[in-house]
């Protein structure tokens, strides 16, 4: 048995029965006593080990609600190449750095791109296939946009993913085709995911291994402890039994299975002592705001980008991914298996329809404690809070979409007055609804306390606020990516705070992120990071 | 007053070292501190940078994007308390990704001490199309998130491979400003005279430090004086093994006479420097660099007959 005793430094346990405690004492990978140290002291043994925190800030592990980090390797570790706008600035540049690619290729070589951007990337159009085929005419080639829903693929690219003319478009999927039937380039939503598992069986498991590990360190480094895989598959159990079984340190992982048919089989695990667990099931009601697949009650706005760039018709207000029907029995079928539901809605129309399915099933089979989760909400208007609130729904908010997308998000896609409450994050914990922040990694990456700073700034990347009524307190900020985020994935009772009973998860800070100026949180050091009362990560080391 | 601050990268051998020598000689009575980030265990950059002994400080043991950033912030504070130069120079390691130095120069525009003023990114128009596919792509993308680019070594490079290069870069760092020059030839003005350049650090996104082992770096001090053969084994080997050497060494037909060797890419240059009859003879060294598992430490201390000092990779 391990005992730790944790002493000399602020402690920001996030629980009101338990503030500003002088020492934490842990055993065996629990908290045992959070207090006065002379009661800590009286705990400790000869064998205890003293952690003197110096000055330096402890706070409970960090807590991503919304995150992929298996599929973030498949999708932005190597040898995918990185081509999102802040690393290649323009669409021409894009085009030199697949070029150069292809020329450097082995013959037959999978070739894939992360990060075309149509809003971000200076003169970006759409892709064809009939191009693609010009710049590699050996190699299957796919270029995957930043927001991971399209996939644009060269000829040898649809002959290696088996998608033809004669192939039938799975519902909920989208694939462009011209009059004959012939894919043109660019396909969307679940196919993009199926496609592109065909690239990364291809370059095999040892380069997949290496890359989860690299993730693995990402989010330990930042001080995340426990994480979600949202799009969850059953084969991924393997690579994380084999993450476990090498002793890597893997965050905690609360696995939400991606659903897209209604007869799917979850089968229900928890490996490790909460280390691996099925929480739950995601199904997509919609797409991407940045592609223009997202259902809305007003239009997008219209000009070059929305137009021309994304190539959507005027007047366009989206639609849903699943007919109805569809949509309707994926849910109602998992609900009665008695899974937590996570739904992927980004438009109002889209939220208005899952709430109304949600308050039917709830209505008609009442469930105490349902937790049900819609996930981004980017566009959640006022009224549809009050109504989750009532109904006991959740949003998880993509709040890093304002960081990086805010400025297209305010001038070329929805204006500034649905701009003004763009992933209202704000208001809905104003109205007590308990929420959590994510950064979506492969979209963003994995940093709670960028998470923080941006949904307590709301800056965008030319520095404006977008939205300043919607900004958080830091505190409510905190609460987001520690306590409320272990609550939406069920484990309140065992993570998200510094609470005598629950697991010795920490983050140690060199400040305090309530302390900080707004602007600043996103750049205070993680020192250390501890899980399960092990510490698996120290600056420097 | 905030001291701004300009930033020097590239590839190793791209000519840093000479674009700072010359910065230096042309600063028309400015201060200016100097901020060295070796790559080895020896300091050889630090000996070769010409400025005055207390303003030329040396950051080694590691690239600078992970290891050094809180040394390079003490270091800059300590000036800014104590005797404000009118600016800094960081020469950033020739495998560091300039954008890792944002962190501490956001860090620095907080305090009201430092600020960016320009990034600097030098490219060896000679050695370019030498690099492999990975290092090219590297070398593009740090480019691409510099302010200017200074397309170096012109005079060796063909015109046709120069203008190859302005090609490249006009269609994958269109952002950039870019200029040619030869030996770090560049004018001063342009660098630390007003300029419509200016960036803002915390507009750049945090760098990614990529902690797989990728360069090896092993150096070697105080060996026997070389024969000619062994000279020339040993610039055979490093030519196929090193990305860039640099040293000072001794010869066994002439040991009073140190020369410096350079190695850049395929090309090594060999000169007298000098100093032969001086009282402090410069000391024997030489810092290697190349490929983690393509560099040979054991085949080099056999050509050099010593043991290398401790190894770094990065």
């Amino acid at each position: 048995m391990t005992t730790v005793l944790f002493h000399g430094g602020p402690i920001v346990t996030v629980d009101e029965d338990h503030q500003h405690p002088e020492a934490v004492f842990i055993d065996d990978g629990c908290i045992i006593f959070v207090g006065d140290m002379a009661e800590a002291e009286a705990l400790a043994s000869a064998d205890t080990q003293r952690v003197d925190l110096n000055g330096s800030v402890l706070l409970p592990g960090l807590i991503d609600a919304h995150s992929h980090p298996l599929w973030a390797s498949k999708t932005r570790g190597a040898p995918v190449v990185d081509v999102r706008a802040e690393t290649v600035p323009t669409f021409e540049a894009v085009l030199g750095k697949i070029q150069r690619r292809v020329a450097a290729a082995d013959p037959g070589e999978h070739l894939l791109f992360f990060g075309l951007d149509a809003q971000l990337h200076a003169g970006f159009r759409a892709l064809t296939r009939a191009e693609l085929d010009e710049v590699a005419p050996n190699n299957p080639l796919g270029v995957q946009t930043s927001n991971c829903h399209a996939l644009y693929m060269n000829s040898a690219g649809f002959a290696a993913c088996g998608i033809d003319a004669d192939f039938a478009t799975p519902t909920g999927s989208v694939i462009e085709r011209d009059d004959n039937g012939t894919p043109t380039g660019k396909i969307a939503e679940a196919i993009t995911w199926s496609a592109l598992e065909t690239f990364y069986s291809a370059w095999g498991d040892e380069r997949l291994s290496e890359e989860f590990q690299d993730c693995i360190e990402q989010f330990v480094r930042n001080g995340i402890t426990t994480t979600t895989e949202h799009l969850y598959l059953p084969f991924y159990k393997a690579y994380y039994l084999n993450a476990l079984s090498k002793g890597w340190p893997l965050p905690r992982i609360a696995a939400y299975q991606q659903a897209v048919t209604p007869d799917m089989i979850v089968e229900p695990l928890n490996y490790g002592t909460d280390r691996l667990w099925i929480a739950g099931v995601k199904i997509h009601a919609d797409g991407s705001p940045f592609i223009g697949n997202i259902w809305l009650t007003e239009p997008y706005l219209e000009n070059e980008v929305t137009l021309e760039r994304m190539g959507l018709p005027r007047e366009h207000t989206g639609s849903t991914n699943y007919p109805d029907a569809f949509f309707e029995k994926m849910v109602r079928n998992y609900v009665g298996q008695g899974w937590q539901m996570t739904i992927h809605t980004q438009g109002d129309r889209t939220i208005d329809m899952v709430l109304d399915i949600l308050e039917a099933v709830l209505t008609e089979t009442p469930r105490p404690d349902h937790r049900f989760r819609l996930e981004h909400c980017a566009l959640m208007r006022d009224d549809q809070i009050e109504r989750c609130v009532e109904l006991g729904v959740l949003g998880s908010f993509f709040i890093n979409h304002i960081t990086h997308w805010g400025v297209p998000i305010e001038d070329v896609l929805f204006g500034p007055d649905r701009a003004a409450h763009y992933v209202p994050a704000g208001s809905a914990a104003k109205r007590g609804m308990r929420i959590s922040l994510h950064a979506d990694t492969p979209m963003t990456d994995p940093s709670c306390l960028e998470l923080m700073q941006a949904a307590m700034t709301r800056r965008a990347g030319d520095g404006r606020c977008v939205g300043p009524g919607e900004c958080m307190d830091a505190y409510s900020a905190l609460r987001a990516v520690t306590i409320d985020a272990a609550y939406q994935i069920m484990k309140d009772d065992v993570l998200g705070s510094i609470t005598p009973g629950k697991y010795a998860d920490f983050a140690v800070l060199a400040e305090n992120p309530l302390d900080v100026s707004a602007d600043d949180v996103s750049k205070i050091d993680v020192l250390e990071t501890w899980l399960a009362g092990e510490k698996v990560w120290e600056k420097g080391a | 007053m905030s001291v701004p601050t300009v930033s020097i990268g590239g590839f190793l051998g791209a000519g840093k070292t000479s674009l700072i020598n010359n910065l230096l000689r042309n600063a028309s009575g400015k201060r200016i501190v100097v901020f060295v980030n070796d790559f080895g265990a020896i300091n050889i950059d630090y000996d070769l940078i010409e400025a005055e002994e207390t303003d030329r400080i040396s950051l080694s043991n590691g690239c600078v994007c992970c290891t050094l950033n809180d040394d390079l912030v003490k270091s800059i504070v300590g000036f800014c308390e104590t005797n404000p130069p009118d600016f800094f120079v960081i020469e950033a390691s020739g495998v560091s990704d300039p954008k890792a130095l944002d962190a501490s120069l956001h860090a620095l525009n907080r305090s009201g001490m430092a600020h960016m003023k320009k990034r600097l990114y030098l490219i060896d128009a000679d050695q370019f199309g030498n690099l492999n596919y990975a290092d090219t792509e590297d070398l593009i993308d740090h480019a691409a998130a510099s302010d200017l680019i200074i397309l170096n070594k012109i005079d060796l490079g063909s015109p046709q491979a120069v203008s190859d290069i302005e090609g490249l870069l006009a269609q994958s760092a269109p952002r950039s400003d870019c200029l040619k020059s030869s030996y770090g030839n560049v004018p001063a003005e342009l660098i630390f005279g007003r300029s419509r350049i200016c960036s803002d650090p915390s507009a750049v996104s945090k760098a990614k430090h990529d902690t797989k082992a990728i360069y090896e770096s092993y150096s070697f001090a105080n060996f026997e004086p070389l024969s000619q053969t062994s000279l020339e084994n040993l610039t055979v080997e490093m030519s196929k093994t090193c990305l860039r050497a640099k040293g000072t060494i001794y010869l066994k037909d002439s040991p009073q006479a140190p020369v410096q060797i350079q190695l850049v890419g395929t090309r090594v240059n060999i000169r007298e420097i000098g100093n032969g009859s001086s009282d402090n003879p410069p000391p024997t060294r030489l810092v290697t660099i190349g490929w983690a598992n393509q560099l040979d430490p054991s085949t080099l201390s056999d050509l050099l007959g010593t043991q290398p000092l401790d190894g770094i990779s990065t």
